[in-house]
């Protein structure tokens, strides 16, 4: 067992540096309400993803995959950047009607192109376990930076994300969104859909605001998001019948809702 | 005094004027009160008077320079999803040397979503005072106050112009304002 374990250290690697990465941004996105457009914009880029492998040959296949989940990411979020000024009112379920119409898409191509069937299971489960150990190695090397350029950026960030939640600011950073883009494309390349938009989301909505403070709340959750993600894997390693990212969700899960319950029972304490 | 605003037969609105021939001027140290009903073109007015609208006619002038006015928007929530303290928030703002310690330490570590209305109107006032920053431009920043919070709110206010911290402020709001020592100019808009 131990020499299996040995075998995924870089997939626990990979899976410690994509879980603190998409807890801090996921941070942001929620906080400026983004959640629902996180989960229509996920979809985007997997059509993105679908039609990049019918595009390109073998050869160029993965490049072409990426720029297209890129390029159909940067489309559908200036299609809201847009709606968002045409439509204030009802911008939310507007987000639910594209990300219900982008799944009939993704099942309409896989009806007239059967092959993407198993691509679209990749992209929505992902495949963590059987990643090449080099391309495990880059994709780690690369998230990592953006981290970096995430821990440089954060005081900004908190601004942006401050005065959009609190201020209803609508002003746009390009260089912001262009990182929040790039993670979210690679993620969802290396990890699919599932993990990269519950590690997203759920850290911040069951946890995020039952922290003293952003600095305890922030540590907490990136803490949590890392240990689970990695855990999650090795607990599909050791019982092999378990599939990998559904026990990485479920692990964040309970281990955000154990902590959830603990630090609202300190700060219930306190204010008796 | 010198006028750090003037405004002269100034009409607004889009194609049509919703206000039209108002003449007023605030001079340092003093506040500029806007008060009207909804839809009356309070939000309009501040538009035009930024320069983010052109007048229909009239005059806006300016004696400071655009650069040193700072907007303060109403608030839309008075929750936000993470545990940020009112420390952390002023934190990431890049905040004039004399307003970093306005604020007591104690305050600075209490959360926004606990914090009271006028703690919170407080903090996001700081916001805004970034270095070069002399006027400031307030919409409704009494919603959802009691008089005690607007009290506290208007000494603070009372305290950035009575220490030059800030040249001169406008006020959106439909609550009306007392301050004692500073000449307070009122433009209804009907």
């Amino acid at each position: 067992m131990i020499e299996l374990f040995a075998v995924y250290q870089y997939a626990f690697l990979l899976c410690l540096v994509a879980g603190v990465l998409l807890s801090f941004l996921g941070a942001h996105l929620v906080t400026r309400k983004e959640s629902l457009q996180v989960l229509a914009l996920a979809q985007a880029a997997l059509v993105g993803n679908l039609v990049g492998r019918l595009a390109f040959s073998e050869k160029l296949q993965e490049i072409g995959v990426l720029v297209f989940s890129l390029i159909f990411f940067i489309i559908f979020k200036l299609l809201f950047i847009y709606s968002k000024r045409i439509m204030r009112s009802s911008k939310e379920t507007f987000f639910v009607v594209t990300y219900l119409s982008l799944i009939s898409i993704s099942y309409l191509l896989i009806s007239i192109f059967p092959g993407l069937e198993g691509h679209m299971a990749v992209s929505f489960f992902g495949d963590i376990v059987s990643l090449p150990v080099e391309r495990s190695i880059v994709i780690t090397i690369i998230l990592f930076v953006l981290l970096i350029i995430m821990l440089l950026m954060r005081r900004r960030l908190l601004r942006g994300s401050f005065e959009k939640a609190v201020l209803g600011s609508k002003k746009i950073e390009l260089s912001e969104e262009l990182l929040f883009a790039l993670i979210f494309v690679i993620s969802l390349y290396s990890f699919g859909f599932l993990f990269t938009v519950s590690t997203i989301i759920f850290p911040t909505v069951l946890i995020g605001s039952k922290g003293r403070s952003l600095g305890q709340i922030i540590t907490i959750m990136l803490i949590v998001t890392g240990v689970s993600s990695m855990l999650g894997l090795g607990g599909s390693i050791w019982l092999e019948r378990l599939s990998t990212v559904p026990t990485q969700v479920l692990t964040l899960l309970v281990f955000l809702v154990v902590i959830g319950l603990v630090l609202q029972t300190q700060r219930n304490k306190r204010s008796d | 005094m010198n006028d750090l605003l003037s405004v002269s037969n100034l009409s607004i609105g889009y194609k049509k004027a919703i206000q039209k021939n108002l003449n007023f001027s605030v001079e340092e140290g003093g506040v500029l009160f806007i008060k009207g009903r909804n839809g009356s073109g309070k939000t309009t007015l501040i538009k035009t008077l930024f320069g983010d609208k052109k007048p229909l006619e009239g005059n806006v002038y300016w004696s400071v320079d655009k650069k040193e006015v700072a907007i303060l928007p109403q608030l839309v929530t008075h929750e936000v999803s993470l545990s940020v303290t009112l420390g952390e928030i002023l934190d990431c703002f890049l905040l004039k040397e004399e307003v970093k310690d306005i604020i007591p330490e104690e305050l600075k570590k209490r959360r926004f979503n606990d914090a009271s209305g006028g703690e919170r109107q407080k903090a996001l006032i700081l916001t805004r005072l970034r270095q070069g920053i002399s006027f400031l431009i307030l919409d409704e920043p009494f919603n959802h106050m009691d008089t005690k919070a607007i009290g506290e709110v208007l000494d603070f206010l009372s305290h950035l112009l009575d220490e030059k911290i800030i040249k001169g402020i406008i006020l959106i709001s439909h609550v009306a304002v007392d301050f004692d020592q500073h000449k307070v100019v009122e433009v209804e808009l009907l």
